[in-house]
C-alpha cells in the first residue's frame, strides 16, 4: 500500500494540474503558491527538473491560476515547501513513471532499461529517439495521481540543494511589474475605506456618501462615487485619494480620521 | 482646470495634466506615465523604495508634489538599464542574488546609483550610509553591500579600460 498523498494532491489528484509538455523541449509546471519574495518558484521549478530528469531552463512555473493550477489555498506558515513542493515532487515522479512506461511500450523493452536524460529517453544509456514530448500525445496526464512514482533518492538530486538564481529576482532589479498593486487591468477601480469615528458605521458610510457626491463637483471626474461595499471608489489610485481627502474637508468630524 | 507640467524621465520629455499640483511625483510615474518600477512603500517618506534620482540627487518621491519637479530630470530604475543593457548596479544584484521580496530594490539601486556617480571608490561604511534611508524589511542587507561593493569594481575597471 502507497503512502498517504500529500495534502495538496488529495484536494486536487489530476496530474495535467501540475505538469504539462506545451511545446518540444518545454515544461511547465503549475503550482497553487505564490512568490513572495521566498523563491518559491524557483524551489518548486527546481523540484520539477530533478524528479523529471530536466535542465531547470526547460521549466516554466506558473503559479496561482486559478483556472488552470492546482487551488492550494494560502501561500502562508512556511508551508509551500513542506506541503506543496513534497505535492510537486510526487506529481512529477508520477509523470515521470507514466513517460517511462509507455517508453518501455514503444521500445519493446522492460522499464529498468530505461533512463531519462533531459528530457530524453536512453535504454541502457543509449539514446533511443524518444523524449518526453515524442511521448506526451500517448500519455494522458488528466488521469490521477496514484503516488506509484518512486521519487529520487537524496543522493541523486542535482539541483535540490544548489542555490539556483530566482526566476523572480530580475523584474525587480529591472524594476519590471514584479508586485501585484502593480497590475492594470482594464476597467479596474481603486478604493479607499474611510473610518470615522464615534459615529455609527452605516449613519457614518451615508454621511460620507453625501460628502463625497458634495465633493465631485470639484473633482471634476466623470460619474459619482460609487458604492461597493463600503468603499469610496474610483478609477485611479489619485482619484481616490483626492475623494477620500474631499470627504475629509466636508465631513464634520475631527482629526484622526483615518484612510 | 488642469495644469500642465513638463519634466523629463530617464532622458525623456515628458507632459502631464494634473488638476491637482499636489500630486506626488511618484503617482505620477506609476499612474500617468505607467513607470511601475518606482514602488509606493509608507507613503511618510519613511522607507525609501520610491527613491529617484531629481537631477542627480537621491530623493524619495511619494509625497514629493509634481509642481516641485517641473523642468526638472528625473531617473528612476527603468532608467538604469534592462535584461538586454543591465547597469553594472544591476548586474551586480543578479549576480549577488541581493534582494529577497525585492519591494526595497528600486529605492536602492538608485541611492547606490547616486552614491556610486559621486564617489567611485566607497568605503562599506560609506554604502551604508549612502544607503541608511533605504529600509530592507527582509535584511538582505549584506548581499545588499556586497553587490554595490561589485558593482564599484566593475564601473572603475570600465572606466579605465
Amino acid at each position: 500500500m502507497n503512502a498517504p498523498l500529500p495534502g495538496p494532491l488529495n484536494d486536487n489528484p489530476n496530474l495535467d494540474r501540475w505538469v504539462a509538455f506545451p511545446s518540444p523541449g518545454k515544461v511547465t509546471v503549475l503550482t497553487g503558491r505564490v512568490e513572495l519574495g521566498q523563491g518559491v518558484l524557483t524551489a518548486m521549478a527546481q523540484i520539477a527538473a530533478d524528479e523529471l530528469d530536466i535542465a531547470i531552463e526547460r521549466v516554466t512555473v506558473r503559479s496561482g491560476d486559478t483556472d488552470k493550477a492546482p487551488n492550494e489555498g494560502y501561500t502562508a506558515g512556511s508551508q509551500s515547501i513542506q506541503f506543496g513542493g513534497v505535492a510537486m515532487r510526487q506529481a512529477c515522479a508520477d509523470v515521470r513513471a507514466l513517460f517511462l512506461d509507455q517508453a518501455a511500450k514503444v521500445l519493446g523493452c522492460r522499464v529498468d532499461e530505461l533512463s531519462i536524460r533531459d528530457g530524453r529517453i536512453h535504454r541502457n544509456g543509449a539514446s533511443t529517439g524518444q523524449d518526453y514530448w515524442t511521448l506526451s500525445g500517448a500519455v494522458d496526464l488528466t488521469m490521477k495521481v496514484t503516488g506509484s512514482g518512486v521519487r529520487k533518492r537524496v543522493a541523486d538530486l542535482k539541483s535540490i540543494g544548489t542555490s539556483n538564481a530566482r526566476f523572480d529576482l530580475p523584474g525587480k532589479i529591472f524594476g519590471e511589474s514584479a508586485f501585484i498593486h502593480d497590475m492594470q487591468i482594464d476597467g479596474m477601480v481603486h478604493a479607499r475605506v474611510v473610518r470615522q469615528q464615534r459615529v455609527e458605521a452605516g449613519q457614518c458610510f451615508a454621511h460620507q456618501l453625501r460628502c463625497a457626491r458634495r465633493a465631485r463637483g470639484a473633482d471634476g471626474r466623470g460619474d459619482p462615487p460609487t458604492r461597493l461595499g463600503d468603499r469610496l471608489v474610483r478609477l485611479t489610485v489619485q482619484a481616490a485619494l483626492e475623494l477620500v481627502r474631499a470627504v475629509r474637508s466636508q465631513s464634520e468630524v475631527g482629526p484622526g480620521v483615518g484612510e | 482646470m488642469p495644469k500642465k507640467f513638463d519634466f523629463s524621465v530617464n532622458g525623456k520629455t515628458v507632459s502631464v495634466s494634473l488638476d491637482n499640483e499636489e500630486t506626488p511625483l511618484l503617482n505620477v510615474l506609476r499612474n500617468e506615465l505607467g513607470l511601475m518600477g518606482t514602488r509606493f512603500g509608507c507613503g511618510l517618506e519613511q522607507c525609501g523604495c520610491c527613491v529617484v534620482l531629481v537631477d542627480g540627487a537621491p530623493e524619495k518621491c511619494c509625497t514629493k508634489p509634481i509642481w516641485s519637479v517641473a523642468g526638472k530630470q528625473i531617473t528612476t530604475v527603468e532608467g538604469l538599464g534592462d535584461a538586454a543593457r543591465p547597469h553594472p548596479l544591476q548586474q551586480a544584484f543578479i549576480d549577488e542574488q541581493a534582494g529577497q521580496c525585492g519591494y526595497c530594490l528600486a529605492g536602492i539601486l538608485i541611492s547606490a546609483k547616486a552614491l556610486l556617480d559621486k564617489n567611485p571608490k566607497p568605503s562599506r561604511a560609506e554604502i551604508a550610509q549612502a544607503l541608511d534611508p533605504n529600509i530592507c524589511r527582509c535584511g538582505s542587507h549584506n548581499r545588499i553591500m556586497r553587490a554595490v561593493e561589485k558593482a564599484a569594481a566593475i564601473m572603475r575597471a570600465g572606466a579605465s579600460r
